[in-house]
C-alpha cells in the first residue's frame, strides 16, 4: 500500500526541485490549492501590517528570473519561445544602497519613559507601601486597653509604612495600550529595583476580571485570580479612558477596584491619559496617577501620605 | 493615484483636528518618517511639542489620520502628502523645531534598512527643496535596481505615491515609475510611446505580460482577443509595452499597450519580434499562404517547374517545361490521382528533348490532355499573338 503524501511533502519537493512558475501552479492545483492572484502592492499585511515595511516583501523576479505570466490562452494558440535572449545589462558595481557601508555610527537612541527615572522610583515605592504593624509597641493602644479592662491577647504595634506586603502588578495589553509596551516593561524594571521581591505580574486586556496570566501570550491566561488580601496593586492601563474611549472597559476596571478595596488591597493606577478623562467614580475607588512627565515627586509624597491614612 | 479629490478630503480631515492643535503639529513633524514607532512619537512630542500631554500620543495613534497600525503607524498617502506639504510651507517659521524632528527621525531610524532610511531622506529633501539630494538618491535607487537589490521593486511600488515630485519628473524617475507600475503601484499615465522611458536595462526585473497575435496571410495583428489569436509571446509588463517587428523589408517599433489592436503588413516571410527585455521571437514564414509556390519537378538533365498560387476560388497551376519522359509520367500520375487537379497553362519555352519530352508523354493521352487548359508554346503562332 502506498504511503500517504502530505502537503508538507509536496512543499518540500517543490522547494527542492524549484520548478518553473507554471509547473508549480500545476502541482498546487493537483493538491487542490491555487496560487493567489497578483494584485496591487499596497503593502498590505503582515507586520507590515503597518503596511509598511520591512523593505523586503515577497518578490517575483528581481534577479532570479522572471515568472511566467498568468494569462490563460486557448490551446489552439501557439505560445512562442524566444529564439534569442540578450543578457540583461546588470551592473557589476556594488549596490549603492549597501546597508553596512552606510549605517550611522552614533550610539543607539535612549529610551524615553513616560516618567523620569527618579519620579518612577519614588512613585512606585510609594505605590507599594502599606501601613503594617512594626516593631515598636503602640503604648497608647496598650494604655487604652488596660483602662477599659480589656485583656491584651497580643501587644499592639505601631503601624509603619512598609514594602513587606509585596506588590501585584496588572498590565493591560489590550489594543489601546499597544503603544505603551516598552513603558510597561520599564515600570516592571523599576519596580523590581524599588520594591524587590515579591512582585507578581498579571497580564490582562480590557476586562481584567475575565482572564489574565503571567505572560503576555494569551494562551497562558486563565480565569482571574485575585491577589492576596492586603497586597497593594499597581495597574498599568488607560482603564478605558484613553483613545478610543471604552466605557465597558472603564466599568470593568471600576468593578475590579471595588472588589480589591473590599479585600483590603490598595490600588494605584498609572494611566497615560489626560486627568479630565478619568471619571470621579474611579478616583474614589483607587489612586489614579497620570502616567506622564507632568507627574512629579510631589505626587509620590502624596501617595505615601495616603498610605498612612 | 493621489488625485485632487483625495488630497482635498485629507486636508479636511487634518483640519478637523484643529490645524494648530498639538495633535496636528505632532503629526506634521512625524510625516516625513516612513513609519512612526511609539518611541519616535514620544521623542517628537517631548522635544518638539512639549506642551502636548501623553494623551496626544494615544489620540494620534488611533486617529483617522492613520492608515495602518501595529508596531508602528503610517499615515495614509493623501494625509501624508497634506502634512508634508504643510510642514514644507511652515518650515522656515519653525526651523529649529523642524530640524529637531529631522534629527529625531534619523536617530530613531538608524537601525532600519537602508532603503527605508532613504525613504525618510527623500521626504526631507523634498521638504527642504534639496533637488541635488533627490537626484543623487534617484541614481542610487537605479544603481541598486541594476545591482539586483532584493525587494527594491516591491518597495518602489509601495513608496511611489509619496516619493518627491522632483524625482518623478526626471527620465530616471520615469524608469522607476515603470518598475513601480509593474509591481502594482498606480502611477501617472505615460504620455506617448516616443517619450516612453528606456527600460532595456530594467526590463529583466519586470513581470511578463502575454501578448496575443494573429497572423493572417500577410497581415499581423497585435493584441487580439484570445478567440482570434494564432500565437502568443511574452513582453515585459511596462505601461507602454514597446515591441519591434522586423521583416525582410521593414522594421516597425512602437507601443502596443492599451485596448486597441495594431495591424501590420508583414508579407509571407519570417518575422522577428523583439521585446524591451531583449527577447527575440520568430514567426515562421507563411508557406501555406505564399504568393507563389514554385516546385522544381525531378527532370534529370532537363527542366520542369510547377508554379502554383491561390486565389479566392482555388489553386492555379502553371507548368513550365516538362523535363524528360519520366517527368511526364510523374505529372500524369499527379493529374490522375487528383493531387494536381488541372494545369491552367502549360508553358513550353523551347524544344529541347529534356524540356518537351514530358509534354509528348502527357499529351499522348486524351483524358490527360483534357486536364491541361491552355498551352503557351515558344512558337511562331503564340509569339505572333503576343
Amino acid at each position: 500500500m502506498k504511503p500517504p503524501v502530505s502537503l508538507a511533502d509536496a512543499a518540500k519537493a517543490l522547494h527542492a526541485l524549484a520548478p518553473s512558475g507554471r509547473a508549480t501552479e500545476i502541482v498546487l492545483q493537483m493538491c487542490g490549492l491555487q496560487l493567489p492572484m497578483a494584485g496591487p502592492t499596497t503593502f498590505a499585511g503582515g507586520t507590515e501590517d503597518s503596511a509598511r515595511p520591512t523593505d523586503h516583501g515577497v518578490h517575483l523576479g528581481s534577479g532570479a528570473g522572471q515568472p511566467e505570466p498568468a494569462t490563460t490562452i486557448p490551446p489552439s494558440v501557439r505560445r512562442l519561445e524566444p529564439v534569442r535572449q540578450a543578457s540583461p545589462s546588470t551592473s557589476l558595481s556594488p549596490d549603492p544602497l549597501n546597508d553596512e557601508a552606510d549605517r550611522p555610527s552614533a550610539p543607539p537612541p535612549v529610551f524615553l519613559p513616560l516618567l523620569s527615572s527618579r519620579v518612577s522610583t519614588d512613585l512606585l515605592r510609594a505605590a507599594g507601601t502599606v501601613a503594617m504593624p512594626g516593631d515598636h509597641v503602640d503604648l497608647n493602644a496598650v494604655v487604652k486597653a488596660l483602662t477599659m479592662a480589656r485583656p491584651l491577647v497580643s501587644l499592639p504595634r505601631l503601624d509603619v509604612p512598609t514594602l513587606a506586603a509585596g506588590l501585584h502588578v496588572m498590565i493591560d495589553v489590550g489594543e489601546a495600550m499597544e503603544q505603551f509596551v516598552e513603558d510597561q516593561q520599564d515600570v516592571i524594571r523599576h519596580l523590581r529595583r524599588a520594591v524587590g521581591d515579591p512582585i507578581t505580574v498579571s497580564y490582562v486586556a480590557d476586562d481584567p476580571q475575565r482572564r489574565g496570566g503571567p505572560e503576555r501570550r494569551r494562551v497562558t491566561w486563565h480565569p482571574y485570580v485575585a491577589p492576596p488580601a492586603g497586597r497593594p496593586v499597581v495597574v498599568l492601563s488607560d482603564v478605558g479612558c484613553g483613545f478610543p474611549r471604552r466605557p465597558d472597559a472603564t466599568s470593568a476596571w471600576l468593578a475590579l477596584t471595588r472588589s480589591l478595596q473590599l479585600r483590603g488591597c490598595r490600588v494605584v493606577v498609572l494611566a497615560p491619559v489626560r486627568p479630565q478623562r478619568i471619571p470621579r467614580a474611579l478616583e474614589r475607588g483607587c489612586e489614579v496617577v497620570i502616567w506622564d512627565r507632568m507627574t512629579g515627586r510631589k505626587r509620590a509624597a502624596e501617595l505615601v501620605r495616603l498610605s498612612d491614612a | 493615484m493621489l488625485d485632487d479629490g483625495s488630497i482635498a478630503e485629507a486636508a479636511l480631515l487634518v483640519d478637523s483636528f484643529g490645524p494648530t492643535s498639538p495633535l496636528v503639529r505632532l503629526a506634521r513633524l512625524a510625516s516625513p518618517a516612513c513609519r512612526v514607532e511609539p518611541q519616535l512619537l514620544r521623542r517628537l512630542r517631548l522635544d518638539c511639542v512639549p506642551e502636548a500631554d501623553v494623551s496626544v500620543e494615544q489620540e494620534l495613534w488611533f486617529s483617522d489620520l492613520v492608515a495602518s497600525r501595529g508596531q508602528a503607524i503610517t499615515f495614509s498617502d493623501a494625509v501624508s502628502r497634506v502634512l508634508r506639504s504643510r510642514l514644507r510651507e511652515g518650515r522656515e517659521r519653525e526651523d529649529a523645531t523642524v530640524a529637531k524632528a529631522r534629527r529625531a527621525i534619523a536617530e530613531l531610524h538608524r537601525d532600519l534598512p537602508r532603503v527605508l532610511r532613504l525613504e525618510d531622506e527623500l521626504a526631507w529633501a523634498e521638504i527642504y527643496n534639496d533637488d541635488e539630494t533627490i537626484r543623487t538618491m534617484t541614481d542610487q535607487l537605479l544603481g541598486a535596481l541594476l545591482a539586483g537589490r532584493d525587494g527594491l521593486d516591491q518597495w518602489l511600488a509601495r513608496a511611489w505615491p509619496n516619493l518627491p515630485a522632483g524625482l518623478k519628473r526626471t527620465p530616471q524617475g520615469e524608469q522607476l515609475a515603470e518598475v513601480a507600475a509593474a509591481r502594482g503601484a498606480i502611477v501617472d499615465p505615460v504620455s506617448t510611446g516616443s517619450h516612453a522611458p528606456n527600460m532595456a536595462d530594467f526590463a529583466h526585473l519586470l513581470p511578463l505580460a502575454t501578448v496575443l497575435l494573429a497572423r493572417d496571410r500577410q497581415t499581423l495583428r497585435i493584441k487580439v482577443r484570445p478567440d482570434e489569436a494564432t500565437h502568443a509571446i511574452d513582453v515585459p509588463d511596462t505601461r507602454s509595452q514597446l515591441l519591434s517587428v522586423r521583416t525582410a523589408d521593414t522594421t516597425w517599433s512602437g507601443p502596443i499597450a492599451g485596448g486597441h489592436v495594431t495591424t501590420l503588413d508583414i508579407g509571407t516571410g519570417a518575422v522577428a519580434l523583439l521585446t524591451e527585455a531583449g527577447a527575440e521571437y520568430e514567426l515562421e514564414a507563411d508557406t501555406e499562404h505564399a504568393l507563389f509556390d514554385i516546385e522544381m519537378l525531378p527532370a534529370d538533365h532537363g527542366t520542369s517547374l510547377m508554379i502554383s498560387f491561390d486565389d479566392a476560388d482555388r489553386t492555379h497551376f502553371m507548368l513550365v517545361d516538362t523535363g524528360t519522359r519520366r517527368t511526364g509520367e510523374l505529372i500524369e500520375a499527379r493529374l490522375r490521382d487528383g493531387s494536381t487537379r488541372s494545369i491552367d497553362v502549360l508553358v513550353l519555352t523551347h524544344i529541347d528533348s529534356n524540356s518537351v519530352a514530358g509534354a509528348i508523354e502527357l499529351l499522348r493521352n486524351d483524358d490527360v490532355e483534357l486536364m491541361i487548359n491552355d498551352v503557351w508554346f515558344n512558337g511562331f503562332e503564340d509569339l505572333g499573338q503576343s
